[in-house]
């Protein structure tokens, strides 16, 4: 074939990468008289295939009015044959209509969800209603991935692919109403890939996701709660709202904690744990976390849980935090001065030290001088001591 | 025309015009004169032209999130689209795409497009003019399977005057006729049934001073379906406006341009001017060196 270098390149390049737009809509019209006059199921296909590779948006009628016949004659495709050409149609009308956001089409998407049996066809009408973000249908996809991930389906193949499109939906529709199913569906029964799906939509859903994340860790089994807690933390939650729910997650690991089953009590060491660290982490300087700090330390699940707790009273500063340290490098000053000096108090005793310099308050002085001059400590508490004293000057 | 966004081929088409000459790189120095009358010396000189080529285009809601975006990848020389990649950043695999092949000479034979499963879903293969123009293009489904056929007719000036659209059966489904002025500008777009019965019809107008172009779609009967109007400003399209047919603005999409004549964003508004859905494009520029004859 002749090719004239210039023009020929020119003409590749826009065919290629752009249709002139001089035969774009008349095409649309054309597309439109075919499908009208198609009589058969594959014809109607081909036309909406036709009618959506033309990258036109005034398609978007044609196609809402194409999905609203469809869903009016569907008992009129009853061969195998039928059903799947059908599904394949409403599957592509449907992504259409997500991509030019055709809100008025909304309605007749959420009937696909409800009444077409193709699942690939209803997973998509799912993330065309999110693509158009179609708020008014975030409580009933919420609702339906909430329902999905009580038991695995009947048809799992057929469960997975409705949790994706309700996945994907919820994301792209950005309410925190969504933020509950998508969370538990990162735990649920689904294959690792919808898991793995739902755990990156969930930083994208909400920004602020703490209403949710403090019901779940109210009311949910402790691996949940860290989960929830890790969500929040990383959230772009407003700080005080994150330290509320830290706090509160921090008293509930306490609370709902059960010694007696060892398991259990690992998984609420490892929960509070990670609200201790983000305690810290947050600077979180407020009185209410004080007391579940110092059952960390008193009651810790082992001793990361109890120095975390040390250093967390020290980043809080206040002085109820300041009296809580003093008391108890009291406690063990008394203990050591009867004799009872050993590695564990040694450790605890420095952390206090640490925590109490941390505090930078001055109520911790008379302690820090207290241990500065007891001469059964270690030279390496003393030195500790008598730094953090220093650090008073 | 299938899966190709439209106003991509204004960028190219754009840039191409715009072809910059930059660089005098062996041209010849200027040497002392006297003062007879000067005989024009054919000389030449090498010039480069910059066309911008779209790598991403990504298309965004009012609120600055990302919907989706399109990668497009191209061979080295960055003259031939390789593939064409939609992605949704909410799904894990790609929604779509499109792979184009070319013959040895370089010209596009197929376009294959592949879904989010990445299944074949639809083979498009295309056939030219010895001027390099479309003839015909065929779809297939994955099983190779007719889905369509459409062919083309073009005027001695290379101005597409037929199209001719069939179903996967080749049975003809729509004749569609263009109509030209003078000046070559499209005037009338007049589509045809399958029974040679004239349908809906498109008429074309443009303003004296060149900066609008009116689009009138009419149904069979003649009543006003809808207008569109571009608006142009040194050649290019800045806005571009749906109206009703008592000429009301149903919605318009505001145009920006870089200074290679590519196009940088869109804004799509509702009639309201509440913005709809925003796109930026991104591209790399390729550099063709060219020989130019010129007399001094």
């Amino acid at each position: 074939m002749k090719r004239p270098t210039i023009f020929s390149i020119l003409v590749i390049f826009v065919l290629t990468v752009g249709a002139p737009a001089l035969f774009g809509d008349e095409m649309t019209d054309v597309y439109r008289m075919i499908y009208e006059q198609s009589t058969n199921l594959q014809d109607k296909y081909n036309a909406v295939q036709n009618l959506i590779s033309l990258d036109d948006r005034s398609v978007a009628p044609i196609l809402t009015d194409a999905l609203s016949e469809l869903i009016r004659d569907q008992n009129n495709y009853k061969s195998a044959t039928d059903k799947t050409v059908y599904g394949r149609t409403i599957q592509l009308v449907a992504s259409g209509l997500g991509k030019y956001k055709a809100i008025d089409a909304a309605p007749f998407l959420w009937e696909v969800v409800q009444q077409v049996s193709d699942p690939l066809a209803q997973s998509e009408a799912l993330m065309a209603l999110g693509s158009m973000r179609a708020l008014d249908y975030v409580e009933r996809i919420s609702k339906m991935l909430s329902d999905l991930n009580l038991t695995p389906t009947a048809d799992p193949d057929a469960g997975e692919k409705l949790a994706f499109g309700c996945i994907v939906a919820l994301d792209k529709l950005k309410d925190v109403r969504g933020f509950a199913p998508v969370f538990f569906a990162s735990d649920g029964w689904y294959s690792e890939r919808i898991r793995q799906m739902a755990l990156q939509a969930l930083p994208n859903i909400t920004s602020d996701p703490t209403d949710p994340v403090t019901t779940i860790i109210k009311n949910e089994t402790a691996p949940r709660k860290s989960l929830a807690l890790q969500m929040e933390l990383s959230s772009a939650a407003p700080t005080d709202r994150k330290i509320a729910t830290t706090i509160t997650a921090l008293s509930i690991g306490h609370l709902q904690a059960d010694p007696n089953r060892p398991v259990e009590a690992k998984n609420y060491g490892d929960f509070r744990k990670i609200a201790l660290r983000g305690l810290i982490q947050l600077g979180a300087k407020d009185p209410g976390a004080v007391d579940p700090e110092l059952k960390s330390y008193t009651d810790g699940f082992d001793t990361e849980e109890q120095l975390l707790g040390l250093q967390a009273l020290g980043v809080n500063g206040t002085d109820v935090a300041a009296k809580a340290i003093v008391s108890l490098l009291k406690q063990l000053n008394d203990d050591v001065s009867n004799g009872l000096l050993d590695a564990n108090r040694q450790r605890m005793a420095r952390a206090g030290i640490a925590a109490a310099a941390a505090t930078r308050n001055p109520l911790v002085r008379p302690v820090l001088m207290l241990i500065a001059n007891t001469n059964q400590w270690s030279d390496s508490v003393i030195n500790d001591a008598n730094a953090a004293l220093k650090t008073f000057k | 025309m299938h899966g190709i966004p439209k106003m991509l081929a204004q960028v190219a088409l754009g840039a191409a015009a715009v072809a910059l000459a930059l660089s005098c790189a062996g041209a010849p120095q200027p040497t002392a004169q006297a003062s007879a009358p000067k005989t024009p010396v054919m000389k030449q000189r090498t010039v480069t032209i910059r066309t911008p080529v779209p790598v991403k285009e990504t298309v965004f809601y009012p609120d600055g999130l990302v919907d989706t975006y399109v990668v497009y990848k191209y061979d080295s020389s960055l003259k031939h689209l390789l593939e064409k990649t939609t992605v949704d950043p909410t799904r894990p695999d790609p929604i779509e795409r499109i792979v184009s092949e070319y013959d040895a000479n370089g010209v596009l034979t197929d376009e294959l497009t592949y879904g989010s499963d990445g299944s074949l879903k639809t083979r498009r293969d295309l056939t030219w003019t010895p001027d390099g123009l479309l003839a015909d293009e065929k779809g297939e489904d994955s099983k190779g399977i007719g889905q369509f056929e459409s062919s083309y007719s073009y005027d001695k000036a290379g101005n597409r005057t037929q199209w001719k659209a069939f179903d996967g059966s080749g049975v003809l489904k729509a004749i569609t006729n263009y109509s030209y002025d003078d000046k070559g500008r499209l005037v009338l777009i007049q589509v045809l049934n399958s029974a040679n019965i004239p349908t809906d019809s498109v008429k074309v107008s443009y303003a004296d001073d060149g900066s609008s172009e009116t689009r009138t779609y009419l149904a069979s009967d003649g009543s006003v379906q809808n207008i569109e109007v571009s608006l142009i400003k040194d050649g290019k399209v800045v806005r571009f406006e749906v109206r009703h047919p008592d000429n009301s603005l149903a919605e318009a999409t505001d145009y920006t341009y870089g200074p290679d004549g590519e196009r940088l964003t869109s804004v799509l508004s509702d009639s309201t001017g509440a913005v709809k859905e925003k796109r930026s494009y991104e591209y790399s520029i390729r550099q063709d060196q060219k020989v130019e004859t010129y007399y001094e």
